[in-house]
């Protein structure tokens, strides 16, 4: 054991002697730099999601800053869920709610179907024109969504799509394809080569081998596309301003946004809405959060 | 099995043409089917008609009117619309850069074996988790002058009475753009830290041995090795904040003035407020070739790191 007041030069790696700080020894130093990443560490992370608490805190119970500082525990005695019960009650947030669970859940069953049999395409087939394909998917994430949308909205005008869910959930699956295409391709690059020739030299077509052997394989990675198309329809607003008019067919984002204006100063009915949107995407969140962290790393990344 | 595409194989193709008929092929093409059917018919097809209508003088309603490159050159010379162009890319690149640095940083931070690392990366990413529309509810709270944070904190510490912050012509860009921040370093920080998990560590052992010091490791080992990864993200990332809208339009609607304006947003307005759906698509043909020549510079200049295998 070495002591504070008798550093033992021998025990210090070479190139880090030296590296404590002057009155305290190599031991002492190392835990103080421990004890210095931990709080600096914590705190950063208590510093970002201190705006998550704050929304919290004034949705039941509409309180200013400097009020919380100088009671920061009186505020829960007067907390109260009347900002929810007017989201719930006062407002078409319900319908909203509904709407963007069946815009969203219906956008990624779709997409996951088809964006399955593409990414494999491109990730594991073997033809001329698979890379043209790969960059096409790149490209259509520069076009600006607003430039689609417009014409969209005269499209779906003309054959009757407008102010429907069914035609959000199209313009959805076509707008989370590339990237759902693009973040599964990685994945089955980086399968092993000769899984499905094994169950084709067992006399299975090649349809029948990704069925059987490569999907269940790839489930994880599946379920990590889902939660990023879901993410996405869950978020998206352009489309569903543009292509929805009337307000009880509108989904959560847009039907939300007239608030701003509305409400501006009931601001615990406010936030008691922007945590309810929040729910459905932290309920994902928390029970596939490996699979997310995984899934980036792997996946979207993976060149 | 194969005596049909055997038969064509032989007597019908010249031989170049072969592999197109190759059972790769044909099982390729038939998978991608679906996915370039969905993509034709709700993207591509759209932009065309759009990039079409932007030489139409067209309010929604009535006949399209022929108009050629009017708008075009109404653009050209339009003094508010290279004010919003010039937000638009301080926006996205100001962002971009903000971002990946604090994304770096955390990635640095949770490096490091520590007990709760999980944890820690769990609570990191949470901001992900919220919708944007959530988001911006949430930072206008945190800018609301009285009961905001962020004021609140000034006055606390007896800095100043407090800031306009999103009503100020001065801040309000950089506001959203840090609400924009708080969302997407997650993004950054977890690719940056697969990316440091995959560095061999007797790389820093040995340029440890030859008395490297920490900043040298960072610089000539981490960073060169996180380099594909970082590509990849920064392209997208840069694409997807050009294109976002619900933050500016939610937190300001562009305003005050134009200060806070940015394509998207203009655009929107431009085609549904004021029926101008011709000028709005000008609009956005011009940004489409903003960000399709920005994205093509970026693709060939790391063809390698984001080609694929």
């Amino acid at each position: 054991m070495a002591t504070d007041t008798q550093p033992d030069p021998a025990s210090v790696p070479e190139g880090e002697s030296n590296a404590g700080f002057l009155w305290l020894g190599p031991e002492r130093t190392a835990q103080a730099k421990r004890v210095g990443f931990h709080a600096l560490l914590w705190s950063l992370i208590a510093l970002v999601l201190f705006p998550v608490f704050w929304m919290f805190v004034v949705s039941v119970n509409q309180t200013s800053f400097e009020a919380f500082i100088g009671d920061p525990v009186g505020w829960a005695a007067n907390a109260n869920l009347e900002g929810y019960r007017d989201v719930w009650f006062g407002s078409d947030f319900r319908y909203w709610f509904r709407n963007s669970l069946l815009v969203s859940i219906g956008a990624t069953i779709l997409s996951i179907a088809v964006c399955t049999l593409g990414a494999y395409s491109i990730g594991r087939l073997r033809y001329r024109g698979r890379k043209a394909v790969a960059t096409f998917l790149l490209i259509t994430q520069m076009f600006p969504a607003i430039l689609i949308a417009i014409p969209l909205f005269l499209v779906f005008r003309d054959i009757g799509l407008f102010n429907t869910l069914t035609g959000l959930v199209i313009a959805y699956v076509a707008f989370t394809l590339p990237f759902a295409i693009w973040m599964l391709r990685g994945f089955y690059e980086n399968l092993p080569e000769s899984l499905e020739e094994a169950a084709m030299i067992d006399g299975s077509t090649r349809f029948g081998a990704v069925v059987r052997v490569i999907l269940p394989l790839s489930a994880p990675a599946i379920a990590t596309t889902a939660i990023f198309t879901w993410v996405q329809a869950w978020n998206e607003f352009v489309f569903a301003l543009i292509l929805i008019n009337d307000s009880q067919t509108q989904t959560l984002p847009p039907g939300m946004s007239q608030w701003v204006g509305q409400y501006a100063l009931q601001w615990d009915m406010l936030m008691a809405g922007a945590l309810g949107a929040t729910l459905p995407m932290l309920i994902v969140f928390f029970l596939l959060q490996s699979y997310i962290v995984k899934g980036l790393a792997e996946g979207a990344v993976k060149s | 099995m194969a005596t049909r595409l055997g038969t064509l194989r032989e007597f019908e193709l010249p031989r170049e043409y072969y592999h197109w008929l190759s059972k790769e092929s044909v099982w390729g093409w038939l998978f991608l089917l679906p996915s370039l059917l969905a993509l034709g018919l709700v993207s591509v097809y759209p932009l065309f008609r759009g990039i079409y209508l932007s030489f139409f003088e067209y309010d929604g309603i009535g006949d399209p009117e022929w108009v050629g490159l009017e708008h075009y050159a109404q653009i050209v010379g339009w003094t508010e619309f290279w004010v919003v162009m010039r937000n638009t890319l301080v926006w996205a690149f100001a962002a971009v850069v903000i971002m990946a640095l604090i994304g770096l940083g955390f990635a640095t931070l949770l490096n490091r074996e520590f007990y709760g690392r999980s944890v820690a990366t769990t609570l990191l990413l949470l901001p992900w988790a919220i919708p944007f529309i959530s988001i911006a509810f949430n930072w206008r709270l945190m800018y609301d002058y009285e009961l905001g944070a962020i004021n609140g904190l000034f006055r606390t510490l007896g800095l100043t009475d407090g800031i306009q912050w999103l009503a100020s012509s001065r801040y309000a860009l950089f506001s959203i753009m840090l609400a924009w921040v708080w969302r997407n370093f997650p993004f950054f920080m977890l690719t940056f830290l697969a990316g440091m998990k995959g560095i061999p560590g007797d790389l820093y052992e040995a340029a440890r041995v030859d008395g490297s010091t920490r900043l040298d490791t960072f610089r000539h080992i981490t960073l060169p090795f996180l380099q594909p990864v970082a590509v990849v993200m920064t392209l997208l990332m840069s694409l997807w904040t050009l294109n976002h809208f619900t933050l500016i339009y939610v937190m300001t609607g562009g305003g005050p003035g134009n200060s806070s304006m940015v394509l998207p947003v203009y655009i929107y307005r431009q085609a549904f407020h004021l029926q101008n759906m011709g000028l709005a698509s000008a609009i956005a043909v011009v940004m489409l070739l903003v960000m399709l020549t920005y994205g093509l510079i970026y693709l060939r200049l790391y063809r390698e790191d984001i080609g694929g295998k």
